[in-house]
């Protein structure tokens, strides 16, 4: 069974990497959209620093919703997601290992790209660590949440948008938790509630997801 | 009490707050009307389809 | 084995026919303890309950608002038991209870933002204010959409059924959660204005209508629920013989 998880889980991460646009796009897309905020709203220092938080946690739920929908999408159409499905190993194990490609390839560089965004927008230096940090803890939920969206929605045609209006009231709490933290530390304080908080919802989503995840591609694919 | 009269186009004073309290009441009693009266309607269309094809039915088996 | 005359009732409630001749049953009382609740309510609340001290006349919109807000929430927690049920033990009546629930509780979802966005203005001079109850009813009202919309896009019914049932448990799990996440965002974020129900302790006068009205909604939501129920059924099954039977012989026993 682990040698299922870990060769899907090298297949998904290889097809997306020989795939530049599949993890570029999303990377292009979240750096413009944290562009056109203050070309939006004026260059003005303190009103960046101020929104700096809650913009680029925006941008990477933007991005990391758009990159959902061809989680299981291509597997769909070409059938391999219903032989995974026939196999006898657990199908909730086998949607982690895609899940987890599609945190390697989506959540990580959002990661990477963080600091380079948070000077873009002002951000005080003491706040990048817990930027960073909210967002190691982040990502992997809004990938987690967001493949139920996915799982769900998997061959309908109302496709990405539909997704991303299932999955952002579930993400709502993410959002909160790291743009208040981020703001928090930002402001002289502590942000160990906040990231608390965050974890503990990591957690959740771990243990629950998956499951959640496998029931919906069993509903969609019957 | 607070009771204020019926409200008079030039005459007696009006509350200010009164358009908002109509229009918050009426908002309520329109959405709900309209919730309930979706069943009603569809509800005829249904019945008349299911009598329809019930009496076509019990017609074709009493013809064959 | 035990004939346990509680499960017979829910084995029988199972059966189409059943459950269409008893809530046609039902509807009527449901409908008469609705107006008859309301009616009282309403005049209790909106003539003989005195002014507010602090808020005037426009203190009167809670009879409908909170109402409205406690029924969104509770309508969406039905939504989800319903269809934990249907998914669990694949019992269809459970899956169009659900279906048939999330339009109600989307309507009442839009009458807590609309009425509350009113009681805002005359209030606290804004038509919006990002307060704890009113953000998290936008929320839910999300919830609702997200719902209405995967029921709408897929089309095979049952297959529908299942993958809004799975989608409202996660909702409901999620739920809390994002409440307690919007006090939290809310309390931090003190702008100029809070809470839009009020700190004070409200008055046993204006109490008593507003629990009136909240009960008066419940039957409400049980006499729409049954009767677009009975719709739903009857539409599913027009080929059956007995929706011909229930039609042509409308009140007999099936």
């Amino acid at each position: 069974m682990n040698n299922t998880f870990i060769a899907l889980l090298r297949r998904d991460f290889l097809m997306v990497l020989r795939n530049k646009s599949e993890w570029l796009q999303p990377l292009f897309f979240l750096v413009v959209v944290v562009s056109l905020f203050p070309l939006g709203l004026g260059p003005g220092p303190t009103l960046l620093s101020r929104i700096a938080p809650g913009v680029v946690w925006i941008a990477a739920l933007l991005a990391s919703v758009l990159s959902l929908d061809h989680l299981f999408r291509s597997d769909y159409e070409d059938g391999s997601l219903e032989q995974l499905m026939l196999g006898n190993q657990s199908l909730s194990l086998l949607v982690l290992a895609k899940l987890l490609a599609h945190w390697l390839t989506t959540g990580l560089p959002i990661i990477a790209l963080s600091p380079l965004l948070a000077v873009w927008l002002n951000l005080p230096m003491e706040a990048f660590p817990t930027l960073v940090k909210s967002l190691v803890l982040g990502t992997p939920v809004l990938t987690l949440v967001g493949g139920i969206g996915a799982a769900l929605t998997v061959g309908l045609r109302g496709g990405g948008q539909l997704l991303a209006l299932l999955v952002f009231p579930l993400l709502v709490p993410v959002l909160i938790f790291a743009t208040m933290g981020v703001s928090a530390v930002a402001g002289g304080m502590e942000a160990t509630a906040q990231l608390g908080l965050m974890f503990a919802y990591l957690i959740m989503a771990l243990t629950l997801a998956p499951f959640a995840c496998a029931a919906a591609l069993r509903i969609s694919i019957s | 009490m607070g009771r204020q009269g019926p409200a008079k186009s030039g005459g007696a004073p009006m509350n200010p707050h009164l358009p908002f309290i109509i229009g918050a009441y009426s908002i309520f009693v329109v959405i709900l009307t309209y919730c309930a009266l979706v069943p009603v309607v569809r509800g005829r269309k249904i019945r008349d389809q299911v009598s329809r094809y019930h009496k076509n039915r019990s017609q074709h088996d009493t013809d064959t | 084995m035990k004939k346990n005359p509680i499960m017979l009732f829910i084995h029988k409630t199972g059966s189409p026919a059943y459950f269409y001749w008893l809530s046609g049953k039902f509807i009527p009382w449901l409908w008469a303890a609705f107006f008859v609740l309301a009616a009282w309510g309403l005049y209790q609340g909106l003539f003989v309950a005195p002014t507010d001290y602090l808020q005037g006349e426009s203190y009167r919109i809670i009879y409908i608002h909170v109402a409205s807000a406690w029924m969104s929430m509770m309508i969406y927690g039905i939504m989800a038991a319903m269809g934990f049920i249907a998914l669990v033990w694949h019992v269809r009546i459970s899956e169009i209870l659900m279906i048939c629930s999330a339009p109600i509780g989307a309507a009442f979802t839009v009458i807590a933002l609309a009425t509350g966005s009113l009681w805002g203005k005359p209030t606290w001079g804004t038509y919006w204010v990002w307060d704890a109850r009113l953000t998290s009813e936008l929320v839910l009202l999300f919830l609702y959409l997200g719902v209405l919309g995967l029921h709408a896009a897929i089309e095979e019914p049952r297959k529908a059924a299942r993958s809004v049932a799975l989608l409202a448990i996660v909702g409901i799990v999620n739920l809390p959660i994002i409440h307690y996440s919007v006090n939290w965002w809310n309390t931090l974020h003190q702008g100029s204005t809070v809470n839009l129900a009020g700190e004070s302790t409200i008055d046993i006068s204006m109490l008593v209508p507003m629990l009136v009205m909240a009960i008066a909604t419940k039957f409400f939501y049980g006499a729409v629920l049954l009767s677009r129920a009975r719709v739903l059924l009857l539409t599913q099954d027009i080929k059956k013989q007995w929706a011909g039977k229930a039609l042509q012989n409308p009140g007999v026993h099936p």
